[in-house]
């Protein structure tokens, strides 16, 4: 070091050779997950008892909406559109909502155990639809009861988790906990102190989730809520880049801190209380699927929050497929399948990351 | 790697059209205790000026109180004529950008990803890019846009923040002890870098020969107030370290640069 002043170390190399970018790869798997997608909701829908094709599955969709007139048998017909293409839907829409909730979440409380389930929205939605349920309030109060119900949990699991404006990981994930035992508590206690029939099944399909009866209104309310919420949170992929290093980052890259929180949480709420309130509170597929789709794509919401959702979809999909198959004719409640899968991959988080504080 | 120069202060290259920084009565309290009392302090255009004092004498709240993570309880604070503190956040990120110490993340990210962060405030072109591996360029890390950010070491991922703020194209540039945990060199590196930037800075330093070895002047505070202000020179004298700090030293003239170099005698 006996050299006083030397060239200037900012001297620009030229423009050497740009990493390798997001961009076409992103592209590539959008457009896979996406085929992956329309195949499972095709051959899903064949699956169960009566002896389908897959083409079939195409030819009735085809002339329901009036594109072909195929002479496909009315019994098939209806297997195809009545029964199983609507659970198919409602699974695909779902598992979609509980992924871009789960990576949204994640980002949002910057804890990677974060997830509706997790954090007692779930459960939450689960009591507010229950409720509505027995007074007899008609097919869109459900919904709307539901997303109540989550957004209560969420604030009283935040305020609960909050301490001098920080919310440290476990703390988090306690308070979730406490709220979701209470609320599935009330979820239980309502529905055995109203039914009449059999109030054990209904109980365990709210608790843990099922798809059974699913209709196309259902599918429909979930797939709006999937489209809207999801289109508004894809449009904030770079609000919601600025917070991995935390509010004070995000702070000072011009972020609107707590209101953005807010907002964002509020639609998380939204889309939770769609999805509880057609299939009760299913675990686990909104923690596990954004982790794998950022361990393939990176970060990056514009890629990730897409990729969650179709990746959720499918998942969700073969799920259901399992859970109506595996004891047919009796039904799993789906919830058993997607814990099955994701408690193990729960662990595998804990153990790799640097949760707890 | 950038082999170094010794720290000797470089004319800086964007002086003039760069604002300058004034803090005017500045206060923040915390939990009813007042942290930031009354403190007064200007930046010239270009320039740097080191924030000094003891632990707990408010540097780092008065940087996040500039730097909006804190709303002030009074005073004002002007970038070349304009008061942030009425600023729409996003307008003040467009024109303030932060170092933190130590700012770290769980989420799966690249270099680049980071980089590129500093493009939040602004509307996204397709030059984006370009201007954040010429950030990398910079601080020396062009060849690294491609590594985990979970890979860097303490040194490479505060040079990886530099190159952040210098992609959101600031004209004041908050760094909140940078050198923090790094070695010899990286502190160096990182000052070196900052300097040649000639961009307004206010940094918050631990270290009294880094910053009388790199700015152009200091702030010296303790208990929430300013202490002394002033070139290096002028204020890091035997009765203000005293004073502030509580230790004694003595003061020599650096032969190679003429800047002051303090040793402190055991206590």
């Amino acid at each position: 070091m006996t050299t006083t002043a030397a060239a200037p170390a900012t001297a620009p190399g030229g423009a050497s050779a740009p990493p390798v970018r997001h961009g076409v790869r992103t592209t590539a798997w959008i457009v896979a997950m996406a085929a992956v997608l329309a195949a499972s909701i095709t051959l899903a829908v064949t699956i169960g008892s009566a002896d389908l094709h897959p083409l079939d599955v195409w030819r009735s969709i085809g002339d329901h909406l009036g594109l072909s007139s195929s002479s496909l048998s009315q019994l098939r017909d209806g297997i195809v559109w009545e029964l199983r293409l609507p659970r198919v839907l409602t699974a695909a829409a779902v598992g979609a909502a509980l992924a871009i909730c789960g990576a949204v979440m994640q980002t949002l409380t910057r804890n990677p155990l974060a997830d509706p389930y997790l954090l007692g929205l779930s459960s939450g939605a689960s009591v507010g639809a229950v409720a509505v349920l027995i007074l007899g309030v008609g097919r869109l109060g459900l919904p709307v009861a539901a997303f109540a119900g989550a957004l209560l949990a969420l604030l009283v699991t935040l305020a609960l988790a909050n301490r001098r404006g920080e919310l440290a990981p476990t703390r988090t994930v306690l308070a979730g906990l406490a709220v979701s035992y209470l609320c599935s508590a009330a979820t239980s206690f309502i529905i055995f102190w109203s039914a009449t029939g059999d109030s054990y099944r209904e109980i365990l399909s709210w608790l843990l989730g099922s798809l059974g009866g699913a209709s196309w209104a259902d599918a429909a309310i979930v797939w709006v809520a999937v489209a809207a919420v999801g289109a508004v949170l894809v449009s904030r992929s770079r609000t919601l880049d600025a917070f991995a290093f935390g509010d004070s980052t995000a702070l000072s890259l011009g972020i609107e801190v707590n209101r953005t929180r807010w907002v964002l949480l509020t639609l998380v709420a939204l889309l939770t209380g769609a999805a509880v309130a057609v299939s009760g509170a299913i675990g686990f597929v909104g923690l596990m699927l954004p982790h794998a789709v950022r361990f393939v794509v990176g970060s990056g919401h514009r890629r990730v929050l897409p990729l969650s959702a179709l990746a959720g979809a499918s998942f969700m999909i073969w799920a259901d497929t399992l859970a109506r198959t595996l004891f047919d004719p009796r039904e799993l409640p789906v919830g058993v399948v997607t814990a099955f899968l994701g408690a193990p991959a729960f662990a595998v988080l804990l153990r790799r990351r640097r949760v707890g504080r | 790697m950038t082999v170094l120069d010794t720290p000797v202060l470089r004319v800086p290259t964007a002086a003039s059209d760069a604002p300058s920084l004034s803090v005017a009565g500045v206060s923040w309290s915390a939990d009813g205790r007042l942290i930031v009392d009354g403190v007064g302090l200007s930046v010239p255009p270009g320039t740097m000026t080191g924030l000094l004092g003891p632990n707990g004498s408010g540097k780092s709240s008065l940087l996040r109180t500039v730097a909006g993570t804190h709303r002030p309880d009074g005073g004002r604070i002007l970038l070349g004529g304009s008061d942030l503190g009425t600023m729409r956040r996003r307008d003040r990120a467009r024109r303030v950008a932060v170092v933190e110490q130590e700012s770290t993340t769980d989420v799966p990210l690249q270099v680049l990803d980071v980089v590129l962060l500093g493009r939040t405030p602004h509307r996204a072109s397709a030059s984006d890019e370009a201007l954040a591996l010429a950030a990398l360029e910079t601080v020396g890390m062009h060849d690294l846009a491609d590594r985990d950010w979970h890979t860097l070491s303490g040194g490479e991922r505060q040079r990886v923040h530099l190159a952040r703020a210098i992609t959101q194209q600031p004209e004041l540039l908050l760094l909140d002890e940078p050198t923090n945990h790094l070695d010899i060199h990286y502190q160096l590196a990182l000052l070196t870098h900052v300097r040649s930037l000639g961009v307004t800075t206010l940094a918050a330093l631990h270290d009294l020969n880094l910053a009388a070895a790199y700015c152009d002047q200091v702030v010296v505070l303790a208990g929430g107030r300013v202490a002394a202000a002033g070139a290096p020179s002028e204020v890091l004298v035997p009765e203000v370290v005293r004073t502030v700090f509580g230790v004694d030293a003595d003061i020599h003239l650096s032969p190679r640069t003429g800047r002051p170099v303090l040793t402190f005698s055991p206590l």
